[in-house]
Formats: structure tokens, sequence, C-alpha cells
């Protein structure tokens, strides 16, 4: 369980976040939404340790983020951010490899070539292996890091848990790569991996997520299942933008539909 | 199957990709390494016969074989060769790791101590000793040997030392270096270096500002076993403990909190990196004066031939650079005998028309941001 | 693995070739022949001066000046330039960037140096080759000139010759005192340099060679109160109001004859400037005190004042 308690992150004078308090378990799909500047990043660099924290405290399995030595931490815990300026020209395969460093003893194994070519599979990379990074699509390049981040936790460390912290990552992704994104950290979660998603699309955490949180001006404006949280009110109230909410005629989830502003009052 | 994978060398070149290549390969540059290092112990201006190299060294260990040399032969293959060949290697292989090290550290191919700045502040450091010391009366030439052969090195560390950070500091904009900002933060340095040199010289005697002004063409022409005595430490622990933070600098090429969420001690990566880099370029300095584009160049053609993999590139750039500045070095003392080519204009023949090369490639591949 | 082996290997071979080379050079003062005293006061034994490499140009100038040219195996840049009976000889660079395995090529059994050559390790791998090392101070006085021309004379075995030159310094020296006793002036003379590289002129301060002919030519260097050579700044200029310019003849056609000079700092305001009273003298002149240094004086001293002609 990775649980944040009262986290207050400020800067500038301005609190990016105030009174947060959340928890991911194992085995659970948590999607994060929110307008921007709601501070959803700021909760996941403080989640990661990423960010000095005011107030509160982090703990992940029960122990407080700064007692974790980092290697120990990285067999648990794999990260995925919305940026990586990576400029230098290894192959995407190579770039799934560096996920497997938190458990190597010495150069890479069979095991670890095996999981970072199982894991550029998953996202559907695995025909860019020989690829050079630079020379990628910013879609491409998103689905090689999160093929590293898979391998990170691909297996259990010392039979622990594992927790997988994704920040926005279909945000360059054609509509067919957001979902089988998706639908790979949802098998992620079915296996025991607590997963925690920062999305823009409400319909794809609506469709995904066991969990979801809203955030916004800094707070966690409400959290429960998608149909609790995604409501017409509460999305008009934190995102200032008109919808009307069905039911997904498929899959049975909330289905959120914006409408022309003009039609509403 | 997608479009085929962007060449790695020159279009229409080929190897075996994948690990035994690189091990072929470091396996190469070792066999260079003793090739080039025998060559330039054999040549010189000074003809001495192969045989007549085994006579002289047999004879320092105690055997005798039957070539006959003379003093002058024995004097220059054991006092001025031999050492000087040895400064060479450790030089070069210094230059090249740090180069290495530093494009790792900076995540830019272009970073190289001399154009960051690091080198100058070295020299700078060394030259305020030598002046600021005679200006206090606390001229070294009366302190005990040892400490006047440690004083130099370790002034020089002390200068890349803060130069380093200094440059660090200024190109790093929330945890990511911005190559601008590098580039010019190195001009800026050596600008800084330069101007408070050339006041230092200034108010310095003649006597200093002939010693000094050696410093800036760079030449292996003052080495000695004593000399490489100091330097070799100096050298060999940098180039020993780099391959070791290979796999941590590889993580910091996705950027710094990329490389912390893959279990990697960041702070304490770079701490050593700048810590080691100041020791290797410092000394060099010291012993050598400035000499530039080494750490430009090998990293660069280490990558070509292997990827970026920095547990390939840091034993390589060390065994091509010091392969590299020996070979340059020969060249130098052999054709314009009996005089030598200072040789940062060696080191510049071959490293700027690459650097040019570089940014034109780059145009195509944009690897360099 | 690979990687550790090699770097073991390198550095178990490096201790190896460092204890094979640390035992004593072989000691080159054993050799009996004549003995002087150098520089740093150290005794010099030099058995044989058949073969000599000269750097400096004062001391290339010397070993000609003592019928010894044919001694010579080997010059520095500079004297090669200055000096005709080295021009065509064997080239060992620069006085502050020489190559001692290139001086031993050339074979000789002396070299002959100034204190201030570069690299300071170049002396003691010449000694360690077995090379006798004559080294002489850099030293600016007509007195330090004598002593020199003594010293070289002594070590090439021509005593007598070296005396004659000396005597000869001393007769120009004479004759210029002679000369200059008719002086009716005795001018302030400013030293212009510039140098092929060097965007700004300068001027020269105490200290130098040209301070020193200065002096003995019967002038003044107005430029007492700084070390050796600083750019030139319109104050400062006009504050010492020279009434000569002094150049070399390289300087001068390179800064554009008389216009030229005029448009330095200060210089037009100058009593100098203003009565456009510029010498050229020859470039020899000033390349460290040799055995021309009376000559030079006197040619010196007859363009500061023309009036003591003969």
């Amino acid at each position: 369980m990775i649980e944040a308690r009262g986290l207050e992150v400020r800067a500038g004078g301005r609190a990016l976040l105030e009174d947060v308090s959340l928890a991911v378990a194992t085995g659970e799909l948590v999607a994060v939404v929110g307008p921007n500047g709601a501070g959803k990043s700021t909760l996941r660099k403080a989640l990661c340790g990423d960010v000095g924290v005011a107030r509160g405290e982090v703990r992940m399995c029960g122990r407080a983020l700064e007692d974790w030595p980092p290697v120990e931490r990285a067999r648990v815990r794999a990260v995925m951010q919305q940026d990586s300026s990576l400029t230098f020209p290894f192959t995407s395969l190579e770039v799934a490899l560096m996920g497997r460093l938190p458990h190597l003893r010495g150069a890479e194994g069979v095991r670890d070539y095996e999981i970072a070519r199982a894991a550029l599979d998953a996202v559907e990379a695995r025909h860019l292996e020989e690829r050079l990074y630079p020379t990628l699509s910013g879609g491409e390049r998103q689905r090689v890091h999160l093929a590293r981040v898979l391998a990170q936790i691909w297996e259990h460390s010392e039979g622990r848990e594992r927790y997988l912290l994704l920040d926005e990552p279909t945000s360059n992704l054609d509509l067919a790569h957001q979902h089988s994104t998706l639908a790979v950290a949802r098998r992620f979660s079915r296996e025991g991996v607590g997963v925690l998603v920062i999305l823009h699309d409400l319909n794809l955490a609506a469709q995904y997520a066991d969990r979801v949180i809203m955030m916004g001006g800094g707070r966690v404006v409400a959290s429960g299942s998608p149909s609790e949280v995604l409501t017409r009110e509460a999305i008009l109230e934190t995102f200032a933008l008109p919808v009307i909410v069905t039911e997904h005629p498929q899959l049975g989830c909330p289905l959120v539909v914006p409408v022309s502003t003009s039609a509403v009052k | 199957m997608t479009a085929p994978a962007a060449p790695r060398l020159f279009p229409g070149l080929s190897l075996a990709p994948g690990r035994p290549r690189a091990r072929l390969l470091l396996a190469f540059l070792c066999a260079l390494l003793v090739v080039v290092a025998l060559l330039a112990v054999d040549k010189g201006a000074v003809e001495i016969s192969v045989a007549q190299q085994f006579s002289i060294v047999a004879g320092k260990l105690g055997f005798r074989l039957p070539w006959h040399f003379t003093v002058e032969q024995e004097a220059t293959l054991l006092n001025i060769r031999l050492p000087r060949v040895l400064t060479g290697l450790l030089v070069g292989a210094g230059l090249g790791a740090s180069g290495a090290a530093l494009q790792g550290l900076f995540r830019n191919p272009l970073a190289d101590p001399g154009l960051v700045g690091v080198s100058s502040g070295a020299a700078l450091a060394a030259t305020a000793t030598v002046v600021i010391g005679d200006a206090l009366s606390l001229s070294l030439f009366k302190l005990p040997a040892i400490f006047q052969l440690f004083a130099f090195p370790a002034a020089a560390f002390a200068g890349a030392l803060v130069t380093s950070l200094l440059v660090h500091r200024l190109a790093t904009i929330a945890g990511q270096t911005v190559v601008a900002t590098l580039l010019l933060a190195g001009v800026a340095v050596n600008a800084l270096a330069q101007a408070v040199s050339g006041f230092v010289t200034f108010y310095a005697t003649d006597a200093q500002i002939r010693s000094l002004t050696f410093w800036k063409l760079g030449s292996l022409g003052g080495a000695s076993w004593i000399s490489l005595g100091v330097l070799a430490p100096f050298i060999l622990v940098p180039v020993v403990i780099f391959p070791r933070l290979a796999r941590s600098l590889n993580a910091m090429l996705l950027g710094e909190s990329e490389a912390g969420h893959l279990g990697v001690n960041v702070e304490r990566v770079k701490k050593e990196i700048v810590v080691l880099v100041s020791l290797a370029v410092g000394a060099s300095v010291a012993f050598t004066g400035l000499i530039g584009f080494v750490g430009l160049v090998v990293p660069h053609l280490l990558r070509l031939l292997v990827g970026p993999d920095h547990r390939k590139v840091l034993p390589g750039a060390s065994l091509l650079g010091a392969s590299l500045l020996v070979g340059a070095d020969l060249v130098a003392r052999t054709v314009a005998a009996p005089a030598e080519l200072p040789i940062g204009v060696l080191t510049a023949i071959i490293g700027a028309p690459f650097f040019l090369w570089l940014l034109l490639r780059d145009r195509k591949w944009r690897v360099i941001h | 693995m690979k990687w550790k082996l090699a770097s073991r290997s390198l550095i178990a071979a490096l201790c190896l070739l460092c204890l094979a080379g640390c035992r004593p050079a072989p000691d080159a003062d054993k050799q009996r022949g004549v003995a002087v005293t150098d520089a740093g006061g150290q005794k010099v034994s030099v058995a044989d001066s058949s073969r000599v490499v000269s750097v400096g140009t004062a001391n290339t100038e010397t070993v000609a000046a003592l019928g010894a040219a044919s001694r010579l195996v080997g010059v520095d840049n500079t004297s090669g330039e200055y000096v005709s009976e080295a021009k065509d000889l064997p080239k060992v660079g620069t006085r502050t960037a020489l190559n001692a395995e290139g001086i031993i090529s050339l074979r000789p059994t002396l070299v002959v140096v100034t204190s201030d050559v570069g690299p300071p390790q170049v002396i003691e791998q010449l000694k360690a080759g077995g090379v006798a090392v004559l080294t002489l101070p850099a030293d600016y006085s007509v007195e330090a000139v004598k002593g020199k021309v003594r010293t070289i004379a002594r070590t090439l075995g021509l005593d007598a010759k070296g005396e004659e030159v000396a005597a000869s310094i001393d007769r120009d020296v004479e004759e210029v005192k002679r000369l200059l006793s008719r002086a009716q002036s005795k001018p302030k003379v400013m030293f212009v340099g510039r140098g092929p590289n060097m965007p700004n002129a300068t001027t020269s301060g105490a200290g130098t060679t040209i301070d020193e002919m200065i002096r003995l030519a019967g002038g003044v260097n107005p430029f007492d109160d700084f070390q050796g050579f600083r750019e030139m700044t319109d104050e400062a200029v006009v504050r010492a109001a020279p009434e000569v310019i002094l150049m070399t003849e390289k300087s001068f056609e390179r800064s554009g004859g008389v216009e030229g000079v005029l448009k330095f700092p200060g210089v037009a305001l100058t009593p100098a400037g203003k009565n456009r009273r510029v010498v050229a003298v020859s470039d020899e002149y000033f390349q460290g005190f040799g055995p021309g240094v009376g000559r030079a004086v006197r040619g010196l001293a007859l363009k500061l004042h023309p009036e003591i002609q003969d």
C-alpha cells in the first residue's frame, strides 16, 4: 500500500497541494484526474519523493518513503514521467533493458533480455527493438519508456508488493495505443501490482480504473468508484465543463460526453 | 517491419550487432594501445634499434645482452622517451575517460573538459599558485621536494573542481542540462580564466611568466619518472573507478529523476564524477599543459562504433585516448625533428574538423540538441 | 572482466618499468676537461666542445664571434634568424619549447643555454644523456656580456680569443662614452614595440635589454616604474613626454611609418610626436646582449645624438 496523509506542497508562497490524502493498494488501478494546475503532477512527484513536502508524509509498505534505500525502492516501485530527455542513440531494447537496473547483479542476464522484450511486446513496440531512440516519434518513445517501466516491476522481487506510477502515459499516443496502454496497466493491476495513473481523458479513467481521484485547486475533490466520482455536477464544478454522463453501451461504466456551451444556460 | 534501423556507423559499413562486437573492439583497442606504445618507444629523433632497446632495458634489470648501445641512447630511451610515452598514455587515458564521463554527466555529447572550461580553471589555479605563492614569499621551491611535486596537481585539481561545479550549476536548470547554457558557461569560464590569468601574469616577473607560458601550449616534453610517479595515481584512480559508474551514468542519461527512480543515488554519482574528472584533468594540465579535443573526439568515436553504453564507452575511451595522444605525440616529435610541434596543435588539427563533421552529421540525425 | 585484467596488467607493467628506470643516470661530470661555473653556481666539466648546440641569439653570436661557428651543429629558431652563420643549421625549436631528444639526436658534446629555457626539465634530460650543458644567466649589462663571452670562450678552449672579444667590447663601449661626451642632450627615449600578432603597441619599462641599451646610448627611459613590457596608454605616454621614439625597423614598417606611429596612444601630444622624431634601428640590436652590444650601442647613440658624429 502506498499511502499519503495530509500532504502539503508549497512553492513560491502558493500551495500546490493542500491536505491531500490517498492510498493505492496492490491489485487496484487508481486514476487521478483533474484540470491543468490541479496538482496532479505535483502529487505524483510528492508520492515519489521528487519534491519536498511542507507537511504530511508518504508511506510505502508501511515504511516512510525516506527510509527506503534507493535500490530497494526501485525494485518495488516503477515511475514513468511525462517527459524524457534522452538524446543518446540507444536502441529501444537498450532503453527497455535499463528498467532492469535495480535487479541486476553484474551484467544483464538472459532473463533480463527476455523481460525487456516481453515488455516491448506488451506495449506493441517490439518491432522497434533495434531502432535508435532519437529517431522514434513521440508516441513510440512514450511506449518504449512504458516498456522500461514495466520491465522494472515485471516480476515480484523477493515476493514483495509492486507499484506502478504513470504520469500521463497516453499524452502522445493515438487512440488505439491509448487503450492498449491502459489495458496493459490494468492487466498488471490484476496480477497484483498497485497502479496509479494520471490521466486527462475522463473516459479512459472511467473504463479502466477501479477507483478515481478527482483533484482541483491542489485538493482532493472526490474519491471513489468511477460512477461515484464522475458525475455531471462534479465535472462541471471542477473542470468548468458542462457534460452529459451516460452509461457506456457495452462496458457499463460511465461515459462522459461534453456538450456545447451554447446549449447550456 | 518499419523503416530500417538508422546506422550508428558510416552508412554502408556494418558490423554484427550485439555484445561480441563490443568485446572484439575493446580487445582491438588494447592491441592498438600496445602497438602504438611500442612504436612510440621505438621511434624518435635519436636512432635506437630494437635490439639496442632490448639491451638497454635488460641492462637495467641486470642482464647483459650482446648489442651495444651508447650512453646517449640509454639516457634517451630510459629517461626521455619511456617517461614521455607513459605520461602520454596516462594523460590520454585520463582525458578520454574524463570526456566520456563529462558527456554522461551533462547528458550531452559536446561536453569536453576544454570546451566546458574545466581545463582553463585548472591551468588558472596552477598559474595563480606560482605567482601568488611567490608574491607572498611562500616560494614553492623552498618546500621539501615532495610537497613541491604535489602542489601543482593539487592546485590544478582544486581549480578544475571549482570550475566543474560552477559550470554544472550554471548549465543545469530544473535537473536538465541546457546545452546552449552549457557551452556559454564554458565560453564564459574560459574567458574569465584568460582574463584572470592575464591579470596575474601582468604582475608576474619575467622568470615566472616563462615557466607559465609553457603550459598554454601543452607538451609532454617535461616528463620524467618522478613526475610520472606523481601523475599516475591522479589518473589511474579515476580511470579505474569510472567504469564502475557506467551503469549509473547510463540511467542518468534518461534524466536525473528517472535515474533516481531506477535506484541510482544521483547526487552521489554526480559528485563522484566531478571529483574524478577534476583529478584527472587537473593533474594532466599541471604536468602537460592544455591539450584539447581529446575528451571530445575519443568518446564520440567510441559511441559511433559501440553505441552510447558507458560500460563500453568508458574503458574504450581510456584505451583510445591513450593511443591517440601517444600517436599524436610521436608525430609531434618526429615530423619536425630536431624541433617538436606543440601537441595541442596536432590534437586541434584532428579534433576541430571532427567537431565540425559532428555538427554537420547531427543535422541529419539530431542527436545533439 | 576483460577490463579489470587489462587495467591490472597495465598497472603491473607500469610498476615494472618504473623500477627499471629508477637508477641514477650516468655521471657526466666525472669526465676530465674544462671546468666552469654556470648560472646556477654549479661546476660544469666540459671534456669535449667539438659539437655545440647553442640556444639563445646572444650565445650563438658569441660562438660565432669567437670564430667557432664551425663547431655548431644546431641552434634555436631565433638564432637561425639573426645570426648569419647559423642560418642553415638544424633548428631545435624555440628557446621556450625545446626538445631534449631532438637536441641529443644531433650528437652534441656541449649545449649552451640561458637559464630561462623551457621546459625546465630539458636541462636535466640533456645532462642525463651525457651531454655537457652550460647554463648562462639571463642578465643584461655590459659586464654580464663580457662574463658570458669569457665563460663560453673558456669552455670552448678559446680563452685568448675570448679576451680579444671582451676587449673589443670594451673598446666599443669606450668609443661610445667618448662620443657621448660631446652629446648635448640626454633625451627621453620611449621604445615602442609592435609585434606581428599584437593588436596594441607596447613600451618597455625597467629591466629589459632595451632599457639598458637606451641608458648606455646616452638616453633616459621615462618608464622606470614597472618591469618588463606594458601596453601604451594615452595618459602614461603624455606624462612621460618622450623626445624620441625608438622602434625596430620591422615594427616601424608594420606600424605604417611615421604617420602610423603618430596614431599610437598619446604620441601626437609628445615632444617626439610633435617633432616627428622617430628612430628605427635594426632588429638585431635588441636580440639579447651579445658580443655585438658595443656596436649596437654605438649605432643607437649616433641615431639619438646625431651631433656627436665624428
